[in-house]
């Protein structure tokens, strides 16, 4: 218990017709948790109920074993935040913006501020509006940091980046991690970063957490087959997950344990997290079958 | 302490600015609707009068904003929501003030236009200047408007509070229709002017034979109805289920 920043237990919530159901996960201290899932499945909002912007209908949320309600100077004085779009007035200097949020914070580290708008090559007189959406990104980045957050929360930061902003954002995340109480919940689109540095994946769809997992035992768990038409049989394609049919023959995920060795047409391959969510994602029912098993 | 709570002032200020583009098309449309729909049904009804609850309207309007909108720029911060509410409430209060010394400015310029160009006439293109000079002349007659507003805004603001959608606008659409015929009806009990031989809302006001009477007891329910609103809206703020789905 004392060692996970963050933990939900149960949460159930609902946004209009769209509800989280049942979700249960936990980010142990140090590590990074990559949040993944299609468009609409629910990672922004369950970002915001963790957060207490949208309100929770059952369930519980500890931020070291500490719930939000009713402790929420403690607790978002733990938290740093990125949201998927800016939240600070576009009208607004770096400075004034800093300047009318650091009070809040007794861990504000004016020279970390400083540092980070260096880093990032931003002007601290010049207003967010006349910021291209990657440095806008970029200053929400270094809001978040600026006070030391013990629990970082990103919701698709990378999203409007170009590559090498992207690394810088990347290497940052990982200079951060040096701190071992420090933990991260990275949600986005471009997996290709969670390889990079996640510990932990979590993938939600349709409001449902459907595996959450550690990097490598997931990747370990699945092999991408490749099947030639006159190799398929009804044996190996209950066996496969997303099963699509290409010029060449089928393709799919399989469970790592399913012995395709002697299997004559049948190539396999380890899949990236990017693989294993398209593949999931078509076949959540089934996937969630066997991640249960 | 005052350092933080006038950078709190200044987060819910710019809170009606941090919406991002997504946030923006989807603009408060309620809110400007609600506004628009008090503001007109005041001034017409209330022979001009209702330009005194011109500040009031106003503030609301923009309260609903902040308090509704996606992204809540005051709930980054680290604070508690008690410390979140009073300070909505004492935004409330300083907008409501920052809107009546623009309206004293813009009265005592308007004497003072009408004094150095010695011509004995009001604009009558203002959102009705005579008023807000007759408002300046004759104190008095603002004073129950005055706790007429504090009212509406101490029965309004616990609504805005409210998280489920469709109750937090059904709820204020009626108070808002129930405000609006409550007044209709009090202005039709007012006397009617002497010189002119009918009912003008602000200057009737002050002929009311029982105006001390009606003064008080609308100032005590004022005292009493601020901190129960107060309460309801943290105690709403805070999260009650039946309220929030």
């Amino acid at each position: 218990m004392e060692n996970k920043s963050l933990e939900i237990n149960n949460l159930t919530a609902r946004v209009g017709d769209f509800s989280l159901r049942d979700v249960n996960f936990s980010i142990e201290k140090g590590t990074i948790m990559g949040f993944i899932g299609k468009n609409g499945s629910g990672k922004t909002t369950l970002i915001k109920t963790i957060l207490d912007m949208i309100p929770k209908q059952s369930g519980e949320i500890l931020f070291d074993d500490i719930p939000m309600l009713g402790n929420e100077e403690i607790v978002k004085s733990k938290i740093g935040i990125v949201f998927d779009s800016l939240i600070y007035p576009l009208n607004l200097k770096p400075i004034k913006i800093k300047k009318m949020v650091s009070p809040f914070y007794k861990t504000f580290d004016d020279e970390k501020f400083y540092e980070l708008m260096k880093r990032f090559d931003l002007d601290i007189n010049k207003k967010l509006s006349a910021y291209s959406k990657g440095m806008q990104m970029k200053f929400g980045v270094v809001m978040a940091l600026s006070h030391n957050p013990e629990l970082i929360i990103l919701d698709e930061p990378t999203a409007g980046l170009d590559p090498i902003a992207r690394a810088e954002v990347i290497d940052l995340l990982l200079e951060l991690m040096q701190n071992e109480k420090r933990s991260i919940l990275f949600s986005t689109h471009i997996t290709s970063d969670l390889e990079k540095i996640a510990d932990y994946i979590t993938m939600i769809d349709n409001g449902k957490i459907v595996f959450s997992k550690g990097k490598d035992e997931l990747l370990d768990s699945y092999m991408l087959a490749q099947i030639e038409k006159d190799s398929i049989t009804n044996e190996i394609k209950s066996n496969l997950i997303g099963l699509k049919e290409t010029t060449f023959g089928y393709q799919g995920l399989c469970p790592s344990d399913f012995k395709t060795k002697n299997i004559v047409g049948v190539k396999t391959a380890r899949p990236t997290i990017e693989d294993i969510m398209i593949y999931m994602g078509s076949n959540y029912g089934k996937f969630y079958k066997e991640v249960k098993q | 302490m005052i350092t933080r709570f006038w950078n709190y002032q200044r987060l819910l200020n710019h809170s009606i600015k941090s919406s991002n583009n997504k946030e923006r098309s989807r603009a408060p449309f309620f809110n400007h609707m609600l506004f628009f729909i008090f503001m007109y049904s005041f001034i017409f009804t209330l022979d001009g009068g209702g330009i005194v609850f011109f500040p009031i309207i106003c503030t609301l309007s923009i309260v609903y904003q902040i308090i509704n909108s996606r992204n809540k720029l005051f709930e980054i911060v680290p604070v508690s929501k008690l410390y979140s509410c009073l300070n909505i409430y004492l935004f409330v209060l300083g907008v409501i003030l920052v809107f009546i010394s623009t309206f004293v400015l813009l009265g005592v310029f308007s004497l003072l236009f009408n004094n150095i160009m010695h011509m004995h006439f009001v604009l009558n293109f203002n959102l009705d200047g005579s008023n807000v000079i007759l408002s300046l002349r004759d104190w008095k007659s603002t004073l129950i408007p005055g706790c007429i507003s504090i009212i509406i805004t101490s029965i309004l603001l616990p609504m805005f509070f409210i998280k489920n959608n469709i109750l937090r606008k059904c709820l204020t659409l009626l108070s808002v229709a129930l405000a609006t015929i409550s007044l209709i009806s009090f202005r039709n009990t007012l006397p009617v002017l002497p010189v002119l031989g009918e009912i003008n809302f602000l200057k009737s006001i002050k002929l009311l034979p029982q105006y001390n009477e009606i003064l008080l007891i609308l100032s005590c329910i004022c005292v009493v109805i601020f901190p129960i609103s107060m309460f309801i809206s943290y105690k709403l703020y805070k999260g009650k289920r039946c309220l929030v789905s």
